[in-house]
């Protein structure tokens, strides 16, 4: 399913007049958690998805009318993904030339220093239940998928580098991945995720 | 065997989040994520999903498993083994105690004994006192700590063999009369 937030593929008249602030902070309390989510997932940096998430909401503001009432979720999340692009081509460009006066030591003291950023600010995302919950849904899961969803996960090893510690297949390091997440995301639920 | 098609999507959303696809599949998903609504909410879940999850793991209470976890489990048992330790050594001073105890008469002496006792510490008494004026010759400082409540002149060990406050035949006490 698509939606191009347009006006009126049905017919239905959409309005002229600019959203409300309050109109935009209720659509905010709505969509704006999923939003933010969607956008650290995207640019891996907190920092980054608020600066993105604000942004998004000041294009609610100035043309969020222009929506219709039922797809303004995919119209959220469409101009989120494309002001995210353009948030990425612009980091590029500057820490490229951020780069280019720095030597092979401070370049990758910077690129190390922007990985920990990722990391800051989990609050906003999670909840304090929802750790403690997920803790014992951690424990409950067998041992080999437990270990690999924390060295992927916690200790941000790759697939491929957890797989050759284990002694084990490529394939058999991202079933036991893929088996954990599916239980854990069962937790989070389709329901969860704002609809 | 091929996934369903929303589990296929979480788990590539979730190797998106992560960083493993290779370029050319992250470019095609992010292609998708231009005017899919489903694949961008699976990006949130699988972005909420790791969040949590490295919280969920940084906090204690977490057990760790598989190869890390053996270190883990040699101080687990070197930990059982001194709580059994200290059980053990308890539960023996115990037993000590309890032995110790056991050794200390605590039945009060029977009425034929009472005379006897009596007798008893009026000679101990006595010859006390005879020793202590051999040895100090202030018999009149002694008197005065013997006739005193005080129990500094008469030695614990004394007062803890021979009672000077014995029950009396009717259950009162009396004290014992000083020669």
């Amino acid at each position: 399913m698509t939606d191009d937030g347009g006006p009126t593929k049905s017919g239905q008249p959409v309005s002229t007049e600019r959203l409300s602030p309050d109109a935009v902070r209720a659509l905010y309390d709505i969509h704006g958690r999923d939003l933010l989510a969607f956008l650290s997932g995207v640019l891996r940096n907190s920092d980054a998805a608020e600066d993105v998430c604000q942004i998004t909401f000041q294009r609610v503001l100035e043309s969020g009318h222009e929506a219709r009432e039922e797809t303004i979720r995919g119209w959220l999340f469409k101009v989120a993904f494309h002001e995210a692009m353009a948030y990425r081509r612009k980091q590029v460009r500057r820490h490229e030339s951020q780069l280019e006066s720095l030597d092979l030591a401070e370049a990758e003291n910077l690129s190390s220093r922007v990985r920990v950023e990722e990391l800051v600010r989990v609050e906003e995302l999670v909840r304090g239940e929802e750790i403690e919950q997920l803790k014992q849904l951690l424990a409950g899961l067998p041992a080999d998928q437990q270990f690999v969803v924390r060295q992927r996960i916690q200790e941000d090893k790759t697939f491929a580098a957890i797989a050759e510690e284990l002694q084990v297949p490529l394939g058999t390091v991202l079933t036991r991945m893929r088996l954990a997440i599916q239980k854990l995301q069962k937790w989070f639920g389709r329901d969860g995720r704002g609809k | 065997m091929s996934l369903p098609v929303d589990e296929q999507r979480d788990w590539l959303a979730l190797q998106y989040v992560l960083g493993e696809l290779s370029d050319a599949d992250r470019e095609a998903f992010e292609e998708r994520l231009a005017d899919d609504l489903a694949a961008c909410e699976s990006v949130a879940a699988a972005s909420r999903l790791v969040l949590t999850v490295r919280a969920a793991a940084s906090a204690k209470g977490v057990p760790s498993v598989g190869p890390a976890s053996t270190a883990d489990s040699r101080s687990q048992t070197k930990s059982a083994f001194s709580a059994w330790l200290s059980v053990v050594v308890a539960s023996a001073a115990m037993a000590l105690l309890c032995l110790f105890a056991t050794q200390t008469p605590v039945n009060p002496p029977s009425n034929s004994d009472v005379a006897s006792v009596d007798h008893a510490a009026a000679e101990l008494v006595s010859l006390w006192r005879s020793g202590m004026d051999a040895d100090e010759g202030d018999v009149d400082d002694m008197d005065e700590g013997l006739d005193s409540s005080s129990e500094d002149a008469v030695p614990g060990w004394m007062l803890a063999a021979v009672s000077l406050e014995t029950p009396g035949i009717d259950g009162t006490s009396e004290k014992v009369q000083e020669n």
